[in-house]
């Protein structure tokens, strides 16, 4: 064909660009490098180790707060950490990350799984060569990971939603309520919406779910969303939003339509981004763990494993951090703390 | 070159087994890059493969679910498959609307059927038994990945069809000169139409392949898959007004999209600059070509401006 | 586009009611101004891929500025400068350069998003300051803020595709670019316009976003780039160019909000959206090329 030649020329262009730039990517490697170098603490009686920590997304406040919180130990545990995950929550997105991780040697994998399954097989091929993995946040299958740090039990976020919700419309009758989830393949979502549905089932009938719309992570997705299932469902008394795009834009929608107070408003979500809401009044109470303490007892849990000194069942002393218990290759956090006006103005994350 | 480069600055990189069961991760982009070569060189374009590739997914999923042989349910997938192009390609020949709303419409339409189809549960489906996912994650004598091997027949398949066939004349005749093809006798509704078979069956392989690679289907595995796909094409020296391309330069525009992300995860660059260095590479391929080829393409476009001017063709903007 | 008019009196009864009407504007107004810039690069066979993201680039760049501490003012007139520049990149190198105009914004869709993170480290926008929040919520007589800066976009891309002699080339272009080139029209300048425009419209889309939304996150605009063509094309834009109006866009973009609040009002589940999205998109451009063609029996011969 004639255009052979142009398109050698083309690839040959691609492959000189592509060179050129990964050249320029290795200053941000070098960067990375120092800062995760300055460990220099001269008792070094501890091997240093490499973790890779994989959120399900970069880009949302409660991920950065857990890497807030990892980084905080890194050093004094000598470990020298990289935080990096997808732009949108890809399950292969993670899986060539988790590859190359294992390619360069990392010694601990910590990833919130964007898919109970996905991530199987590549963690297994991970765990073959030597390396360690924990999952946090999100777990995969039981058999794909050594340990999972959960921040808080499904059945403990499901239920403590409802019962805050349940406990303001104490004596009221067939209350309303819709629920405004992230998408609808997401596995934390739909294992905490199944509780909420069993928990009012079993225990507070006079609430009744009328809707599940989703936000698709997006705002203005999820402000439309509010809003439409707000005029759809006149007589609908409370949105639960399981998700941290949904609450502040359910939040948003009902100040907007002009029923504050009138609308409960409540779920999971970063303090940082309640605030306002909570200050103006349109949120009272809602529902989250930890999140930066989540990164530190990863941390901890990573650098025990790699010492091989993790407990499989009993307890773990994790430094300052406190005691956790162990269940089933599973580290619980504790319970979610519910946050009212004065826990949100302290928290900054 | 890339390699080179990469395997200098991270240590890890040129480790031959690491180099081949990286490909694994964008075997399903190279698959279906191949097939929609066909429909971009013909003046189409197929944005529904994503979401092709998740209902394909999602069905072998449920075939294999309700007690069907996975190979027998992969096989369906395959079928469901090619049944969604000649959807698309019926839309577009019979109605003559534009490939590119066309299969919008239908990224929506298979996208949402997807969904619903994988149910609100977990939306999952998983626990394949062992032979199958030796398919996306076993490789032959340790080395070869099978997924490769399965891409490296199919690029031989394609190649030669494009290459040596008259179906494959027909295709370059098309995006060269529609109403020419249509005047000297060309099926030219039947060949596009298989474009979008082809298209839809390779959604189908892809989705087989990806399935075993991650040991499950889900109802958005296919997501944002198109654009990718397109953009190996493109780099690989497809001209998206079509008329010109070969397998040879997409399977190489597969390989510098795949070893170049490969790459510079092992380089720590985080996923945004990465997004930022796609987006440079396929401005610059395409823009080099563009130069490289300034005269032929010059002198062509007189020629296809003239027969614009006739009301004969109705391609793209040159 | 009479036909898709009829779909949207079909669909509406059940929100015929004004305030109801104003509440659905509201809910298009981010893709009805992209879907008007759109609108006018399909014109000239044309297409920017990367409207959204370039949406999403100002939102953020914007959030940050302010919450930096720089006057709100000020930070709006970056955020403009902004959008005109990256729509004027764009331009500049599918006219000058005669690059495909799917290829450069493929490539600057991810650019730009790429670039969203990098402004704000990944960060979410939020806590503004109450001055923002105002351009977001104010009334003009019975007409929300952001539905009035709608119609005015409106007003202008009307005008300016209908009234200038510039706009007239754009369909000139648009149609036969080498008779337009014999009849003096500058094509470079002509193809150039249509995307600066839509870098600056994006901007203002993209502020609104933030004031009306009053978060945003580093992936804003992402999931809007392909509806922003869907509404334009929605609307009778011919992708083959040449054929288009800034009315059809925003009632392309009108019909696409009607959809999805229509789902939720019928009570279906909300995994049905994009298939009816998918479907009404196929029959709006389906029977407007059918009434086309029998409106005109002698257009193009081509399939």
């Amino acid at each position: 064909m004639r255009d052979v030649k142009k398109i050698g020329a083309g690839l040959l262009s691609a492959v000189a660009i592509s060179m050129a730039v990964a050249g320029c990517g290795s200053p941000s490697q070098l960067t990375q490098s120092t800062k995760a170098g300055q460990i220099g603490n001269a008792s070094t009686t501890q091997k240093q180790i490499k973790v890779a920590l994989i959120p399900k997304e970069i880009g949302i406040p409660y991920f950065t707060g857990a890497d807030q919180g990892a980084q905080l130990v890194a050093n004094r545990l000598h470990i020298s950490l990289t935080y990096n995950g997808p732009t949108t929550a890809s399950a292969s997105d993670q899986v060539s990350m988790i590859n190359s991780y294992v390619a360069q040697g990392y010694n601990v994998i910590a990833v919130s799984a964007n898919d109970p399954t996905s991530l199987a097989p590549a963690l297994k091929a991970a765990m073959q060569r030597g390396v360690k993995v924990i999952t946090w946040d999100s777990d995969v299958i039981p058999s794909a990971r050594q340990y999972f740090v959960d921040q808080a039990t499904a059945e403990g976020i499901g239920s403590t939603l409802v019962e805050i919700t349940a406990n303001h419309f104490k004596g009221q009758k067939n209350v309303q309520v819709g629920i405004l989830s992230s998408t609808p393949t997401n596995p934390n979502q739909n294992s905490w919406i199944a509780v909420m549905k069993k928990v009012i089932a079993s225990k507070y009938p006079n609430l009744h779910i009328v809707t599940i719309q989703y936000d698709q992570e997006q705002p203005d997705v999820g402000l439309t969303a509010a809003e439409n299932m707000i005029k759809a469902y006149p007589n609908m008394k409370a949105i639960i939003s399981p998700d941290s795009v949904g609450v502040p834009a359910a939040a948003e929608a009902v100040e907007k339509l002009g029923l504050k107070g009138k609308i409960y408003v409540t779920g999971l979500a970063d303090p940082i981004q309640m605030k306002q809401y909570v200050n103006d009044g349109t949120v009272q109470q809602f529902v989250l763990w930890n999140v930066p303490e989540l990164g530190e007892l990863t941390m901890y849990v990573a650098r025990a494993l790699a010492d091989g000194t993790m407990p499989t069942s009993g307890e773990f002393k994790a430094g300052g951090l406190g005691t956790f218990k162990v269940q089933d290759h599973t580290v619980l956090l504790g319970n979610p703390t519910v946050f009212t006006k004065a826990s949100t103005d302290k928290a900054n994350y | 070159m890339e390699m080179i480069v990469f395997s200098a600055v991270a240590p890890g990189f040129l480790n031959f087994e690491n180099l081949m069961s990286s490909t694994n991760n964008f075997m399903a982009v190279g698959v279906m890059a191949l097939s929609m070569t066909f429909v971009i060189i013909t003046g189409g374009i197929d944005l529904s493969v994503g979401s092709m590739m998740s209902l394909c997914g999602v069905s072998m999923g449920l075939f294999w679910q309700h007690g069907l042989n996975i190979w027998i349910a992969a096989i369906l997938a395959l079928v469901l498959g090619a049944l969604l192009g000649f959807i698309n390609g019926q839309i577009i020949v019979r109605t003559g609307i534009q490939p590119l709303i066309a299969t919008l419409a239908t990224l929506f339409i298979y996208g949402s059927l997807a969904m619903v189809l994988a149910g609100q549960g977990d939306g999952s489906i998983y626990g394949f038994p062992q032979s199958y996912l030796f398919l996306g994650t076993g490789s032959l004598f340790r080395i070869m990945p099978v997924q490769l091997l399965v891409f490296s027949f199919l690029a031989l398949v394609f190649g030669f069809v494009l290459q040596r066939t008259n179906y494959g004349r027909r295709v370059y005749f098309i995006g060269n000169n529609e109403a020419a093809a249509l005047y000297s006798g060309v099926r030219v509704q039947h060949v596009k139409t298989y474009t979008y078979v082809i298209s839809g069956c390779m959604s189908g392989v892809a989705a087989v392949l990806m399935g075993s690679y991650f040991a499950s289907v889900r109802g958005d595995m296919g997501l944002n898959y198109e654009l990718t796909v397109i953009t190996a094409c493109l780099v690989g020296g497809v001209n998206v007004f079509g008329g010109s391309g070969t397998i040879f330069g997409v399977v190489v525009g597969a390989f510098i999209l795949g070893m170049l992300q490969q790459g510079l995860n092992m380089l720590n660059v985080s996923s945004v600059e990465q997004s930022i260095v796609t987006g440079l590479i396929l401005i610059a391929a395409v823009g080099i070509q563009q130069m490289s080829g300034l005269f032929s393409r010059r002198t062509r476009r007189i020629k296809k401006d003239r027969m614009s001017d006739l009301g004969l063709v109705s391609t793209g903007r040159e | 586009m009479t036909v898709m008019l009829l779909v949207l009196m079909i669909t509406s009864p059940s929100f015929l009611a004004p305030s109801n009407l104003i509440n659905v504007l509201l809910n298009t107004v981010t893709i009805g101004i992209l879907a008007l810039g759109e609108c006018a690069v399909i014109i000239t066979k044309g297409i920017d891929l990367s409207v959204g993201s370039t949406m999403g680039l100002v939102t953020l760049a914007v959030g940050t500025l302010i919450l930096s501490g720089i006057p709100v003012w000020v930070s709006l007139a970056i955020g403009l400068a902004l959008g005109l520049l990256a729509g004027c990149v764009n331009g500049i190198m599918v006219s000058l350069v005669k690059l495909p105009p799917i290829i450069v914004t493929l490539g600057t869709l991810s650019v730009y998003s790429g670039l969203m993170y990098t402004v704000t480290n990944g960060q979410w926008i939020q806590n503004l300051p109450s001055s923002l929040s105002s351009i977001g919520n104010f009334k003009i007589w019975f007409l929300p803020g952001p539905v009035f800066i709608l119609l005015m976009c409106l007003v202008f891309m009307s005008m300016f595709l209908q009234r200038t002699i510039t706009g007239r080339y754009v369909y000139a272009v648009g149609n036969n670019v080498t008779a337009a080139r014999l009849a003096g029209v500058q094509e470079r300048r002509i193809i150039f316009i249509p995307y600066a425009i839509t870098g600056v419209l994006a901007a203002i889309a993209g502020i609104l976003y933030l004031a009306y939304n009053g978060f945003a996150t580093p992936t804003t605009g992402s999931d809007l780039n392909l509806e922003a063509i869907a509404a334009a094309v929605i609307g009778g834009t011919n992708v083959f160019g040449g054929k288009g109006t800034a009315l059809g866009a925003v009632l392309g973009a009108i019909l696409l909000g009607i959809i999805s609040e229509a789902l939720v009002f019928f009570h279906l589940p909300a995994v049905w959206n994009e298939a009816a999205e998918g479907f009404i998109i196929l029959v709006a451009v389906i029977s407007d090329s059918a009434v086309t063609k029998r409106a005109a029996p002698k257009g193009r011969v081509v399939s």
